[in-house]
């Protein structure tokens, strides 16, 4: 089932230079999507569209059928979706423990046991775990939130192999045990055969390059 | 985690900072506090300045327009115009006079249970009998006496002398203990014994205690100030009623008339407007009267009050400015560097007035505390100003309304540091605060 409708959508820097023009395409629940594409060629711009971080030049998202911009994109953020950055982007004055509460009334220490972190660890200021295990936090705040979307860029780009399979797998379990959307941004063709379904960004048009 | 959680988190985490906000706005507001506490101080000493040190002005008759004049028993009179209780009630109702005096000056003496004061024969005569006099001043308003107006003298027991005032004498503290005499004991006043005056019974109702041992010894001191003839301690006030009593044998004194009146103003700068509006009275011959001013003390006192004040006002200000810049760099500079959790915040879905309500928090616990510590802490230091300053000691207090609107003020200034600091990031979107800190 599609829980997100991207129509006709259309993204401009600056006017008359698109980043991508005419994208249609629908994300279902239980399925990981990966978008490849060089540098540059909007992957990212395209994960904050969906996730509400940016508003697009033309064209419309739905989730489960409404505009996105008439929900409203604060609300959006909130509700519907989570994030895995890249850089992790924790508070670095709290703790895991309180990272994951401020996206979630649910008791974070069994996510951020599952994702891995011992109890010592998740009551440690977040700027004393390694990368690996900040990248956990920030996934485990991401599956606390319990949106149905999650969206992750590049969520493995700063880790050794070891960890960012360990990641994967969550993710894919993320998405498969718990009817999730997950759509990662990756340069990794690695990464993406793990995925169910990949695109490629390519000169604008978002093009699918493997369904299973 | 809600929000409050969150501040708290935050102060604490990153108490470097929170120490230097508290700190500097602890210093600041102890400052503003402190100088204002001083201003207050000296805001009341112009107000007293106003309504009495040096303040007046007093109109004498002219002992040079009339000549002397003496009688058949040889009394020696001047013959120039007395003032009259006419005249002085219808200066008296100008308006901006506070108070007024009017005063007859003699020797009197005084005796306890029919003997004189120092107790010695019962029949002294001549100078003995001068040697045992007092200086007596006949009080319409003992209160408004240039001697207990300019502190020379303070009331330590009873009452003042009014207009309504029977048959009633002051004396000295001294005085009375050495005569064994208190409030209420009965005394016997007469004015010359040699020339028939009549002897007058009065009730002690006032104890004055002589506060500063300075004697007048001004060039011009003329001879006819009596004054210079006594001790401070050998001075008596007496009612006024006791001057038509006590001085029937004599056409120049008493009966109504007297040599000098004390005027008090309660603005000093009116002053100048006021002798103007007492010399349009035109049934009054002004040759025969003087009129003289008395606020040199007030203006020299007002200039340094107001050379110190401008100097408090200024520090106050630059210290605002000052702070008021320095605070808005630390503030701005803080939430600059909070562009990565502001990002994170709004990519979990809290919304950017959240966000700035959070910052707000922040900054008002720490505006709290630092307002709060300065409070108590003002105190101390005003205390310790008020210690330097003498005589305004007691006048040097952090009055609460004034902390509550400098408090409120600086809340306000606070307030408006921190939502124009946010204003350049919240006004980006969500990806591009983001997109920045990847």
């Amino acid at each position: 089932m599609s829980i997100l409708e991207i129509k006709n959508l259309k993204y401009e820097y600056s006017r008359g230079n698109p980043v991508f023009k005419n994208i249609n395409v629908n994300l279902d629940e239980g399925k990981v999507y990966a978008i490849l594409g060089y540098s540059g060629s909007g992957k990212t711009t395209f994960l904050s569209l969906l996730g509400g971080l940016d508003t697009p030049t033309e064209g419309e998202i739905l989730f489960k059928g409404e505009n996105i911009a008439n929900y409203g994109l604060a609300k959006h953020r909130k509700d519907n979706v989570s994030f895995i950055f890249q850089s992790y982007n924790l508070i670095d004055y709290l703790t895991p423990m309180e990272n994951v509460s401020i996206a979630s009334k649910l008791p974070p220490k069994p996510i951020l046991e599952k994702v891995g972190l011992t109890n010592e660890e998740i009551k440690r200021n977040v700027l004393k775990l390694s990368g690996g295990q900040q990248q956990r936090v920030a996934i485990a705040r991401a599956l606390a939130s319990e949106a149905p979307i999650l969206l992750a860029d590049e969520p493995t780009g700063n880790l050794d192999e070891e960890t960012a399979e360990g990641i994967m797998s969550i993710l894919k379990d993320c998405s498969h045990k718990m009817n999730k959307c997950v759509v990662i941004v990756t340069h990794s063709k690695d990464l993406a055969k793990q995925t169910d379904v990949v695109f490629r960004l390519k000169k604008g048009e978002l093009q699918v390059e493997r369904n299973k | 985690m809600n929000l409050l959680k969150r501040s708290f988190l935050y102060l604490i985490r990153k108490w470097r900072i929170s120490i230097l906000l508290l700190f500097i706005i602890f210093i600041v507001s102890t400052l503003v506090l402190s100088g204002i506490a001083v201003l207050n101080a000296e805001e009341q000493k112009t107000e007293e300045l106003k309504e009495a040190t040096g303040t007046s002005f007093s109109i004498e008759r002219n002992y040079g327009s009339g000549g002397m004049e003496t009688d058949e028993k040889g009394n020696t009179y001047l013959k120039s115009d007395a003032i009259t209780e006419d005249m002085i009630r219808k200066i008296g109702n100008i308006d901006g006079i506070s108070g007024y005096n009017a005063t007859v000056e003699s020797i009197s003496c005084v005796l306890k249970n029919g003997k004189y004061i120092p107790h010695s024969e019962n029949d002294l005569v001549g100078w003995d009998l001068v040697d045992s006099g007092t200086l007596s001043i006949t009080n319409i308003n003992s209160k408004y006496s240039t001697y207990f107006i300019s502190n020379i003298f303070e009331l330590v027991q009873g009452e003042h002398i009014t207009q309504d005032t029977k048959n009633s004498i002051i004396v000295s503290e001294t005085y009375a203990k050495k005569n064994n005499l208190k409030l209420g004991d009965t005394l016997t006043v007469v004015n010359d014994p040699e020339n028939d005056d009549p002897f007058v019974d009065v009730k002690i109702i006032g104890i004055f205690r002589v506060v500063t041992d300075a004697i007048d010894d001004s060039d011009d001191k003329k001879v006819y100030d009596l004054a210079a003839y006594f001790e401070y301690n050998d001075y008596i006030f007496l009612s006024n009623d006791l001057s038509n009593k006590l001085y029937v044998n004599y056409d120049d004194s008493g009966n109504g008339q007297y040599d000098v009146v004390d005027y008090y103003v309660s603005n000093a700068e009116n002053l100048d407007n006021i002798i103007q509006e007492v010399k349009n009275i035109k049934d009054i011959n002004w040759k025969n009267f003087n009129i003289y001013t008395d606020d040199k003390v007030y203006q020299n006192t007002k200039d340094s009050i107001d050379n110190s004040s401008t100097l408090i006002i200024s520090l106050i200000v630059i210290a605002i400015i000052v702070s008021v810049g320095v605070i808005s760099i630390i503030v701005f500079m803080s939430i600059k560097g909070r562009k990565r959790e502001i990002g994170i915040l709004l990519s979990i879905g809290k919304s950017k007035v959240v966000i700035m309500f959070q910052f707000i928090i922040e900054t008002m616990i720490v505006a709290l505390i630092s307002f709060a510590s300065s409070y108590f802490f003002s105190k101390l230091i005003a205390g310790s100003l008020g210690q330097a300053m003498g005589k305004i000691a007691e006048s040097v207090i952090i009055q609460k309304e004034q902390f509550i609107i400098i408090a409120g003020i600086g809340i306000f200034i606070l307030l408006t540091i921190v939502i124009i600091s946010c204003i350049p990031i919240m006004k980006r979107k969500p990806k591009d605060i983001l997109s920045q800190m990847e």
